[in-house]
């Protein structure tokens, strides 16, 4: 299990190496430098010139990205460009606003989507079932920005129950939630439906209620610990997507989290933060999701027992 | 068989554990319907074994989900009968007081025992579950109880914590029987619980169930293909062809005394040990298609006594003796022998 964990936190450094390159490539080639913002009319060409030096504009791209890469191997994810304030700093600080969040709309997703997709899969076929498709085809495809002014112009401007925005007390989470929970609950209900339906069929339940096991237990005991794997899999992927901050739902709440921190560093062509913010992002993706396969092993022993192969296998005897 | 269930007397002395009358059982699919059951009746005793014998599609297995009233639902539906399990009739009760039954006084062993059990919870725990919902155990005790009947299946019981990948098909099966027989229930219901084992495991495996079957004084209904099988364990045989019982009788009366021409293509179609170089007689043509049966017998179109009156009416029911009785309209003809009796000199 540990070897385990050491292979895939190793994996984290092609990783790494990877999206920052992309970043880094990226920022380069689209339009405009940091050092735009700075220039003033005053600015002689020899002012500019040396502005450049400054920021290394005048080195190629690769010059900077193994300057920046070897920081970030000494620990080091530099300063922003912009403000001159850490990397590290700005990333922590903006970090709650966003957890919080993710969180909040992860466990509205969850509890809501379980039970309706549990309630549709076994009623596959009917009335019900259909009209929860219908609400996860909805969910699913409408985009949040437009569904986040719907909310705001409903609850924030004609009825005034929710503010409209900004990161105060409990009630400014309720429309943000809402709104990234809803398609969290729309994926994870269809991935929760369709997982039961698989496990519905299965012989092991009837089993089970040929032991007499109250249908509730069947469901519950039996059905849903075999179809856990694939819906952790999608609130997983859900939670780190979240956790990237979602640039949408930030900026049309203006959240102060980690998704508007980023959109701001590519606006500025502030490289060094919005690096370091992808590769931040980055990290915590691969972790949630190596917790989540570690959570596999403990909903299955099947999968329990390869992890725990090599030392204490026991030999199935016939 | 009808006249002895009403009779309070022979009731008393011998205690009917099992009951099932005219039962019909269709699964209403959205083209056609699939005819499963179609008349089945009989009834069985405490402590006896009763053999369901038929190729696969008679109605065995579907009979057997019906006595638990397990057949899935949908397609499946029981449109007539009653079934009588320890004086419950199965089909009026709530799925509530199906629960307390289900497992108590009347469990199942399953085909398959790969798939069977539930890949994410301990053998223990899937043993001591019913133990725990019909006895009113503590878990600790339950889990204990498990671990007794696993070693009553022949599996040590500290194994009770392992999962059932950690088995091989053998052992899987014993499982499944710890599972069923957790709770002493009164009647037994295995729908070919050997099919899916190695031979030298389905031996093991029915032997135990025979042990097993006497020590707890269990009434067993064996759902099989296998006439090997049925003549080791069963103490009464029905043989099954499309959803009908076509001969009924005790062990001796079917096997020695056959009446039934699919029985005797039965016996035919079984490998001669003692004549390697025989050849095999296969029944010819196939079951017919039970979305679609044929008017008269369903045997007619395979039998080769068959006239055109089978072709047009229900065979005739006829008691042979008191235990045996044969779905046959041939012997409305009072000289008519099938030839397997005929070789042997005679009907007994």
């Amino acid at each position: 299990m540990l070897r385990y964990v050491i292979r895939r936190l190793l994996w984290l450094i092609p990783v790494l190496l990877c999206v920052s390159l992309l970043i880094y490539v990226l920022m380069d080639l689209a339009p405009g430098t940091v050092i735009d913002s700075m220039i003033t009319e005053q600015m002689t060409p020899e002012d500019i010139e040396k502005l450049r030096q400054e920021y290394d504009l005048d080195k190629p791209v690769i010059y900077r990205y193994v300057k920046y890469m070897w920081g970030f191997f000494h620990g080091d994810l530099g300063k922003s460009q912009v403000t001159g304030l850490s990397v590290w700093d700005s990333f922590i600080s903006r970090f709650p606003a966003t957890l919080k969040l993710s969180l909040v709309s992860v466990v509205f997703g969850a509890v809501l989507a379980i039970p309706i997709g549990i309630f549709a899969a076994q009623r596959a076929g009917t009335i019900w079932d259909n009209l929860t498709t219908g609400f996860t085809l909805i969910g699913t495809s409408m985009p949040s920005f437009w569904l986040g002014l719907l909310l705001l112009i409903l609850f924030a401007y004609k009825i005034q129950l929710f503010p409209a925005g900004g990161y105060q007390g409990p009630s400014s989470y309720v429309l943000p939630a809402i709104t990234s929970g809803l398609m969290m609950t729309a994926i994870t209900a269809r991935q929760t439906r369709s997982s039961m339906l698989e496990v519905l069929r299965a012989d092991y339940l009837r089993t089970a209620r040929a032991k007499g096991v109250p249908e509730r237990l069947v469901i519950r005991r039996h059905a849903l610990k075999n179809a856990w794997i694939p819906i952790l899999t999608t609130i997983g992927m859900g939670l780190s997507r979240f956790l990237a901050g979602s640039a949408v739902i930030e900026t049309v709440f203006s959240w102060p989290g980690i998704g508007r921190l980023t959109v701001e560093a590519v606006s500025q062509r502030d490289v060094t933060l919005a690096c370091g913010c992808v590769i931040m992002t980055s990290i915590l993706y691969v972790i949630i999701l190596l917790i989540v396969d570690l959570l596999y092993a403990f909903v299955d022993p099947r999968i329990r027992g390869k992890y725990a192969s090599g030392s204490r296998k026991r030999k199935v005897t016939a | 068989m009808g006249s002895e269930i009403n009779d309070r007397t022979v009731q008393d002395n011998k205690e009917l554990v099992l009951e099932v009358e005219d039962l019909i059982v269709h699964y209403v699919l959205q083209e056609e319907t699939v005819e499963a059951v179609n008349g089945v009746s009989f009834s069985l005793e405490r402590g006896k074994t009763i053999g369901l014998v038929g190729e696969t599609g008679a109605g065995k297995t579907t009979t057997a989900l019906a006595i638990m009233n397990l057949v899935p639902d949908p397609p499946g539906v029981i449109k007539n009968g009653t079934i009588t399990v320890c004086g419950h009739k199965m089909l009026d009760l709530s799925a509530n007081q199906l629960e307390k039954i289900r497992g108590k006084d009347v469990s199942m062993i399953f085909q398959d025992p790969m798939t069977s059990l539930n890949p994410v919870l301990t053998v223990g725990d899937q043993i001591a579950e019913s133990v725990m919902l019909h006895e009113n155990l503590s878990y600790s005790k339950a889990f204990k109880r498990a671990q007794e009947m696993l070693e009553m299946v022949g599996i040590p019981g500290t194994r009770a914590t392992e999962y059932p990948h950690q088995f091989s098909g053998g052992m899987k099966q014993r499982v499944g029987i710890a599972i069923a027989l957790a709770c002493n229930p009164k009647l037994l219901l295995a729908d070919e619980p050997t099919t899916a084992l190695d031979v030298t495991i389905q031996a093991q495996v029915l032997d135990m169930i025979d042990d097993l079957k006497r020590e707890l004084g269990t009434a067993l209904v064996m759902i099989t293909h296998d006439l090997g099988i049925v003549a080791k364990t069963c103490d009464l045989v029905a043989v099954m062809y499309a959803g009908r019982i076509v001969e009924y009788g005790t062990l001796e009366d079917v096997f020695d005394r056959t009446m039934h021409p699919y029985t005797e293509g039965l016996f035919n179609s079984l490998p001669d040990i003692s004549n390697r170089k025989s050849q095999l007689q296969p029944i010819p043509g196939l079951m017919p298609d039970p979305t679609n049966l044929p008017r008269g017998c369903a045997f007619a179109p395979r039998c080769r006594y068959a006239t055109a009156a089978c072709r047009e009416e229900q065979p005739s029911r006829r008691e042979v003796s008191e235990t045996h009785t044969v779905y046959c309209s041939a012997y409305d003809d009072p000289n008519f022998q099938i030839e397997r009796t005929r070789g042997r000199g005679g009907n007994g």
